[in-house]
């Protein structure tokens, strides 16, 4: 069941989204075995055997939003993203400078000072697409993708920037690179992050990272 | 233990997917043809939920490392132990040191292989399945090769099987070449227009060569797309027949990534996408017809039903005659 708030990608829109998404996966509705919150939309996933669709659409149709409080739902912490900018790290940051006629340290100012928010995840497992970047450093994506990305990577496409969680091809624009792993399926949770998360990017220098 | 002797192209573990994690982006997995899963899994006396290894069309190698029950179920495929040719959809007994060759022969393409106990691979994210995307899961996270001995897991005596078990023709999906697949409208139908509406559900498409566990690419009189601006990725599910700008229709299969742009002009039915997994490239003719969200559940409920018609068959033979004597 595909629940759609509107077709834009922005901040007021997907923090309707999360409300749902959370809504609903508290309320345990039954069942309800999967939610899949995006830009503007939530998917949800049941069980034919134990709710039919039409059930289950008045159980989604009574949820009103106004009784719940966003705050409950907020995470309270702000995540850090350490990030190395530039050099091998982040090819594309001189392009990205250039493109929008500004400096690198500039792109690095204006990449590391916004609160970011994650709308969703998806692409590949634990990738997050991230809201909030100032548009000032918007640049197109590759015509060509890369085939391959380090995982860690930091790269913009558009109005967008997010972190590859795993090594894959790629077609963002690579800006820098953070130590964190985002990823690792053996971990309890597997995924550092997960939609409706506040992050930050923190420029690091090499030299810091190899001295931890 | 299990041996691969010859892992064909697309060998993998499978069980019936990963649940849960598609909002962190990872992919359900599971095998392509869950029908073919379950029916081997119940034959061997397993849950459907146990993990067996699915062929593609490379076929595969197996041999035995210890005593074991074992069935394949599938399409397009013949079984043999040494000379003797085994029945699909029906379980048979192996002995430690015997091998088992699965060649494709064509009208199908996957094959699953479910042995008493389970492939017993690691539990990540709540399954066995391989995420060939996300390179975890099932073995090493990646399709099996020669030399991987895969371990099964414990049997309880109690349910030690000494009787074969065999699903009837008739409860046996009908992977015919000719399909007609039922799928439920939307949720973009309205943006593509009643020319798209009409040209999707009136032709006869083929699956494309270019198409694997990620999605079936179709082909036909490509769909036109009046689409206004860009829409933005939402929610993907295996079965959500996307439609981009070139107008030829991508059917997201067991791997599809999580979301996805291109407008979804209908959604394949549980029931159906069996079939359509089994759809060879060229020769399959298929057709979509529209139904509700009501008979997508019904055909699902009969799916699963139909596994109940499993018979066991009170016949104990020495079990290295057994491979002879099943026909």
């Amino acid at each position: 069941m595909l629940v759609v708030f509107g077709n834009g990608i922005n901040l007021e829109i997907n923090q309707r989204v999360h409300l749902l998404a959370e809504w609903v996966k508290r309320a345990n509705l039954p069942g309800v075995i999967e939610v899949i919150p995006a830009y503007a939309t939530v998917l949800i996933g049941f069980d034919p055997f134990q709710i039919e669709y039409d059930a289950l659409h008045r159980l989604i149709m009574e949820y009103e939003e106004e009784q719940v409080d966003p705050l409950l739902y907020r995470s309270e912490k702000l995540i850090e993203i350490p990030t190395i900018y530039g050099g091998d790290h982040g090819p594309d940051l001189e392009f990205v400078a250039q493109y929008n006629h500004l400096s690198p340290d500039d792109v690095i100012r204006l990449h590391s000072e916004a609160e970011y928010r994650v709308f969703m995840m998806g692409f590949s497992p634990g990738f997050p697409y991230l809201g909030g970047m100032n548009p000032a450093i918007a640049v197109p994506r590759l015509s060509s993708p890369r085939t391959r990305v380090t995982a860690g990577s930091v790269g913009i496409a558009g109005e967008q920037t997010g972190i590859y969680p795993i090594d894959s091809a790629g077609g963002w624009r690579l800006i820098g690179w953070t130590p964190l792993r985002l990823f690792d399926p053996c971990a309890e949770p597997p995924f550092l992050l997960k939609p409706g998360d506040s992050l930050r990017f923190v420029p690091i220098l090499r030299d810091q990272m190899e001295n931890d | 233990m299990i041996e691969i002797l010859d892992g064909g192209y697309f060998s993998s573990i499978q069980d019936l997917g990963r649940v849960g994690w598609r909002q962190y982006g990872v992919p359900r997995s599971g095998a392509m043809d869950e029908f073919a899963l379950r029916a081997a899994n119940r034959l061997v006396g397993n849950s459907d939920e146990s993990a067996g290894i699915e062929v593609g069309i490379g076929g595969i190698q197996l041999r035995a490392l210890q005593n074991m029950i074992i069935a394949v179920c599938g399409w397009g495929f013949s079984v043999w132990v040494n000379e003797n040719k085994m029945d699909l959809w029906q379980s048979f007994r192996l002995r430690e040191g015997q091998t088992v060759r699965i060649d494709h022969v064509g009208g199908g393409m996957w094959a699953v292989v479910a042995i008493q106990g389970g492939i017993d691979v690691k539990i990540i994210m709540d399954s066995r399945s391989t995420s060939l995307l996300g390179g975890f899961g099932g073995w090493q996270g990646r399709l099996l090769k020669e030399k991987d001995c895969l371990p099964i897991g414990k049997i309880l005596k109690s349910t030690e099987q000494e009787s074969v078990r065999i699903l009837p023709q008739s409860a046996i999906p009908q992977y015919y070449d000719d399909l007609c697949l039922r799928a439920v409208v939307g949720p973009h139908l309205d943006l593509l227009g009643n020319e798209a509406d009409r040209q999707f559900f009136q032709q006869t498409f083929t699956v494309s060569s270019s198409s694997n566990r990620t999605g079936y690419r179709l082909q036909g009189e490509s769909v036109k797309v009046e689409l206004n601006g860009e829409m933005i990725s939402f929610g993907m599910l295996p079965g959500a027949i996307q439609i981009p700008p070139s107008g030829e229709p991508i059917v997201m299969m067991a791997d599809a990534p999580t979301s996805g742009g291109y407008p979804v002009i209908a959604v394949v039915i549980r029931a159906d996408l069996p079939l359509l997994a089994q759809a060879e490239p060229f020769k399959s003719r298929i057709q979509f017809k529209p139904v509700s969200v009501r008979i997508a559940r019904e055909a699902y409920v009969e799916m699963i039903k139909r596994l109940d018609y499993i018979q066991e068959i009170d016949q104990f033979i020495e079990p290295w005659n057994w491979a002879g004597a099943i026909q």
